[in-house]
């Protein structure tokens, strides 16, 4: 379980970092942030790329800037930065919701998001987060500059994403929900466990409290996270406490082809929304 | 003997070092050679079954810092197969169970055939594990892959494909015996009859620190080896039986190990093959195992299916009890007999039990090999009679308690003989006080207002509450294999205490330090106990079989009482008077002249009498295995929608006997019941149809972490053993064997309106799910 021989290149900037993947186009590399899901496929021998280039030195990519309408999170935030700064990003705590229940500890201290949601595992909870969030994808190459993709347009399948091969992740921009309550629920076998099943919603409201927007994602149930809510009909104009969310869950999860993975969708559909009305976290 | 020290909660003399993190594990060891040593790695089978047509070892010997490169047939003309370390099964033993059990051998390494996932088939040494694992993914092997066996129940079916040609119908040990102590009534109307099959799943102990040794050659042609097992005679003597070494030229050493639970007391190829490099090579090698290859190689356990049938009258009074289980022991196991008959007596229970029929059959099949598994046989004994016990309850309607009371042993009972001897020959019987008051003590430790309680905070109706219980038995100290303690006194005073077995946890070297200080009659802070050393003592086996309190501790004692004596004896002979007594601190001559340890010790170096007194061997060798009975009772939460279970609260009421301290052995029940925990909910090795192994890494192979385990409440009832001189019983292995039946219980019970009846371990949230699903339908 020794890593097999590589080469490693670290950089100090953006710029440093592009020009590497650009001078390498055809070398088989990987680009390292946390690792937490990198060297492990390497210890195992399921991947042996010959360079890896180690962003974790680059300035300037491990914040996160407030703006009026949307927070900018560099892709090197560990995930226990999120965790952190809770407090400071109520209208996204959401994310720390998420963030709790990746691995442990040692695991959320190095984990990066840009890692996560470059890797985009389809049980993963922090892609999933970001469909949910409609944030935008700021990726960077040589040749193509920066350019901005959409969260919808971003996951393709498992460990697929539609970054070009010589691009890098450089930062996530996600809008600042306005009266949008959140719910959270994943299944895993232990605390910290890849999810069996996972679901997050939004609920927006009007300024008379009735619906005006859901979306719900899904992840661990399908190739990749996938948004459920796109297409279904949708108890817009409600009241909250007129919805039958049970209901809502059941035809949301429909669409999911496995029969087991469609039935725990059901469950944590329900539960997020559950908790997006309530505020109650449930016990699982 | 006074009792200063045994039975205080004394903390351990291991923990500073645990703490700070300065423990030397075998990782340590080898680490600390830096250059001097060099580092081996196996290639391991991917096929579960094939003929090597080839290996080519050539690139990958020329691989700059590369050693050496062996394939298994090439190290097979340096070293023979490991035959059983069995001294032959006890007569007595073997006709009152019918066993029978084709010997085999075992090649240290793989030679033409592969038979398992893992098996190494060629070895590198090279200056660094790095460099050896580049050179392993140089080396080509060409597989001709055969089908294999994986399946328990079609490996004993005609036809099956062979995993060792010597053993047909892949059948490695048969057991069967029948008592029939009082005839069943004629007319079996009325009377309940319960059948099912219970499964408890492969799974494997999972040691934090996997296997590991280092070899390195003496000047004298001799051996020194640190090898992180159990045993360190056992591995000596494999060895030398392996390479025709002498015995007296290898001397093997068990560092500190980071838990080993029946996994470290086998013996591996890997533990021949590296001293025989060192010795080729004529340098250090250390081989320190992945955990990739302890989850595929190093061995594994239960794995078992029971057919049963119990029948009990409309009371709920025990009839008869039949079982004919199969235990998958996958390529080898050398322990089989230990864990097949044990399997079959622990059926038994702690219940009267009149009429009994048992079969047991251990199968070879293409996965990693098997060894005594923490409670080897027990856990897996108590899952199917206590699911019965309950299944029966059921049909009946009365309480999972109220039957276990009408057919439990009780005060009037015990002792108790079962008419069939044990592995050492002797008899069986239940060295017992009261089994019905440990049922009592159990129901206690989760009080019916607790339960209540829970059950009303509970809002959530997915989430339902239950309550299981559960009892076990099991045999502990058996012999017939001794133990020995070499007790000397040094000229400082202090007294040296030698043992034999390797330690990882147990805390032998503060609880056998309570022993000899109360023996000795001086402060605990003068002995130092030392273990694991071959050359420490004349006689020793292995830290299992929850036998080293009862033998080592006995040996202990008997060294040191026979160390006084022999001092007694001296002084009487050097100062010429009869009149010498032991007393706290020393010994009094004459009534007045009082001798402090520290002055015996300077006559050993100063006068000319002699320096034989000062050291003394105990020996011990039980006459018959000492019980000890257990009560399990688990409150878990079961959420309906999701099939997740959680274990809320967690008892054991115990009767072993007084704790030589008693932080250490509840810390062996709270630590076994943590594994028992991960047996009951969530570890289930797995291989394919082909024979691949499917959770070959800790994502995969779940075990429990601190957030599945709640505090574990305990309750000893203490009953004073008569087969040793320390009278205690043994306790490592009470932990596991009740919780996967006492879990099940409860999960039943959580689910009952749903008609939910668990009949395997461990018990997933898929599964729990589908068993809903399967109820409804």
């Amino acid at each position: 379980m020794k890593l097999p021989a590589f080469e490693w290149l670290p950089v100090k900037t953006v710029a440093e970092c592009v020009e590497a993947l650009s001078a390498n186009e055809g070398v088989e590399l990987k680009i390292i942030a946390g690792g937490q899901s990198l060297l492990p496929l390497m210890a195992l021998g399921m991947a042996s790329p010959a360079l890896l280039v180690d962003v974790n030195g680059v300035e300037g990519l491990n914040e996160v800037v407030e703006r009026d309408d949307h927070i900018e999170i560099g892709a090197l935030v560990r995930h226990n930065q999120l965790l952190a700064r809770a407090d400071r990003m109520a209208d996204f705590n959401i994310l720390s919701t998420a963030a709790r229940h990746i691995g442990h500890v040692g695991i959320r201290n190095r984990g990066t998001l840009g890692g996560s949601v470059s890797h985009a595992d389809p049980a993963s909870e922090l892609p999933a987060m970001m469909l949910l969030l409609q944030a935008t994808m700021v990726c960077e190459s040589k040749a193509g500059g920066v350019r901005s993709i959409p969260s919808d347009d971003f996951f393709l399948g498992p460990y697929t994403t539609a970054m070009d091969e010589p691009e890098m992740l450089t930062k996530l921009l996600i809008p600042r929900p306005v009266r949008t309550k959140f719910g959270f629920s994943e299944l895993a076998a232990r605390h910290g466990d890849f999810a069996a099943a996972g679901a997050a919603v939004a609920i927006s409201y009007s300024q008379g409290d009735r619906i005006e927007g859901i979306r719900a994602v899904t992840f661990a149930t399908n190739p990749k996270p996938t948004v459920v809510s796109a297409d279904a009909a949708l108890p817009l104009g409600e009241k909250a406490v007129s919805v039958s969310w049970t209901e809502l869950a059941k035809s949301l999860s429909s669409s999911i082809s496995d029969g087991r993975k469609r039935e725990l969708a059901k469950v944590m559909l329900s539960r997020a929304f559950r908790q997006a009305v309530s505020g109650v976290e449930n016990a699982y | 003997m006074r009792n200063l020290y045994v039975g205080q909660p004394i903390d351990r003399v291991e923990d500073p070092k645990i703490l700070c993190g300065s423990l030397q594990y075998i990782g340590d060891l080898v680490s600390a050679q830096g250059d001097d040593c060099l580092h081996a790695a196996f290639l391991r089978s991917s096929e579960a079954s094939a003929k090597i047509l080839r290996i080519d070892t050539t690139t990958a010997a020329k691989r700059p810092g590369v050693h050496v490169v062996l394939t298994g047939r090439e190290v097979s003309a340096f070293i023979k197969p490991v035959r059983e370390q069995r001294a032959g099964l006890q007569p007595d033993f073997q006709a009152a169970l019918n066993i029978e059990c084709p010997p085999i051998s075992v090649d240290c390494m793989a030679i033409d055939r592969v038979r398992y996932v893992g098996e190494p088939i060629a070895v590198v040494v090279a200056e660094s594990r790095y460099i050896a694992e580049d050179a392993l993914r140089d080396i080509e092997v060409e597989y001709d892959v055969t089908s294999p066996v994986v399946d328990a129940d079609e490996a004993l079916s005609v036809g099956a494909p062979l995993v060792h040609e010597t053993t047909p119908q892949n059948a490695a040990i048969r057991v069967a015996f029948e008592r029939n102590g009082e005839p069943l009534p004629h007319d079996l109307t009325g009377c309940i009859v319960v059948e099912s099959t219970y499964r408890m799943a492969r799974q494997t102990a999972c040691p934090i620190e996997c296997r590991g040794l280092m070899a390195g050659p003496r000047e004298d042609g001799g051996m020194d080896i640190w090898n992180a097992t159990q045993g360190p005679q056992i591995v000596r003597r494999v060895l030398c039986a392996v390479t025709d070494w002498p015995i007296e030229s290898v001397r093997v050493m068990s560092p500190d190990i980071g838990g080993a639970f029946g996994q470290k007391a086998n013996v591996y190829g890997e533990e021949l093959v590296i001293p025989l490099l060192a010795k080729r090579i004529g340098r250090k090698i250390a081989w320190i195992e992945d955990r990739y290859e302890n989850l595929v190689s190093a061995t594994q356990g239960r794995d078992q299916i029971h057919r049963v049938r119990l029948t009990t009258d409309r009371k709920g009074r025990i009839l008869k009890w039949e079982d004919d289980f199969i235990v998958d022991l996958g390529v080898y196991n050398f322990s089989r007999i230990g864990v097949v008959t044990n399997t079959a007596v622990h059926l038994l229970g702690a219940y009267r039990v009149p009429n009994v029929r048992i079969t047991g059959v251990g199968v070879y099949t293409n996965k990693a090999p098997s060894s005594q598994f923490r409670g080897a046989g027990r856990p897996e004994a108590t899952f199917a009679l206590e699911r019965s016990l309950d299944a029966a309850a059921r049909k009946i309607g009365m309480s999972i308690w109220a039957i276990r009371e009408l057919n439990i042993l009780k005060e009037s009972d015990l002792p108790y003989a079962q008419g069939i001897p044990y592995r050492d020959g002797s008899p069986i019987v239940y060295d017992g006080k009261n089994y019905l008051k440990v049922l009592n003590e159990a129901k206690k430790l989760i009080p019916a207002d607790e339960i209540a309680k829970i059950t009303e905070g509970t809002r959530n109706p997915n989430l339902r509450i239950g309550v299981g219980v559960a009892t076990c038995m099991e045999a502990t100290g058996r012999g017939p294999e001794p133990e020995t303690a070499r007790v000397t006194l040094q000229a400082t005073g202090r007294l040296m205490i030698k043992t034999g077995v390797g330690v990882s946890g147990q805390s032998h070297r503060t609880v056998f330090a309570q022993v000899a200080a109360d023996a000795a009659r001086i402060p605990i802070d003068k002995i130092t106990v030392t273990t694991g050393d071959s050359d420490g003592v004349p006689a020793s086996l292995a830290s299992i079989a929850s036998r080293s309190a009862v033998l080592v501790g006995s040996a202990v004692l008997l060294g040191v009482e026979a160390l006084v004596e022999q001092i007694t004896n001296k002084l009487r002979e050097a100062f010429g008077t009869e009149s010498v007594e032991h007393i706290d601190g020393g010994f009094v001559l004459d009534r007045q002249r009082t001798m402090s340890w520290e002055d015996v010790g300077k006559l050993v170096d100063e006068s000319n009498i002699g320096r034989d007194f000062a050291e003394a061997v105990g020996k011990f060798v039980p006459n018959a295995p000492t019980w000890i009975m257990g009560a399990h009772v688990a409150l878990v939460q079961v959420d309906v929608e999701t099939g997740v279970t959680k274990v809320l609260c967690y008892g054991v009421a115990h009767e072993g006997s007084h704790s030589l301290n008693p932080r250490v052995a509840d810390g062996q029940v709270r630590g076994g019941v943590a594994q028992g925990i991960g047996s009951a909910l969530l570890e289930a090795f797995k291989y394919d149809e082909v024979g691949q192994p499917t959770t070959a890494n800790l994502a995969d192979y779940h075990i429990p972490s601190s957030l599945d385990i709640p505090s574990v409440r305990i309750a000893h009832l203490e009953v004073k053993s008569e087969l040793n001189p320390l009278g205690v019983r043994g306790i490592g292995e009470s932990g596991p064997i009740g919780s996967a039946a006492a879990i099940a219980s409860a999960i039943d019970d959580a689910l009952v309106d749903l008609g939910v009846v668990v009949d395997r371990a461990p018990a997933g949230f898929g599964y729990i799910l589908d068993s809903i699903i399967g109820a409804h339908a």
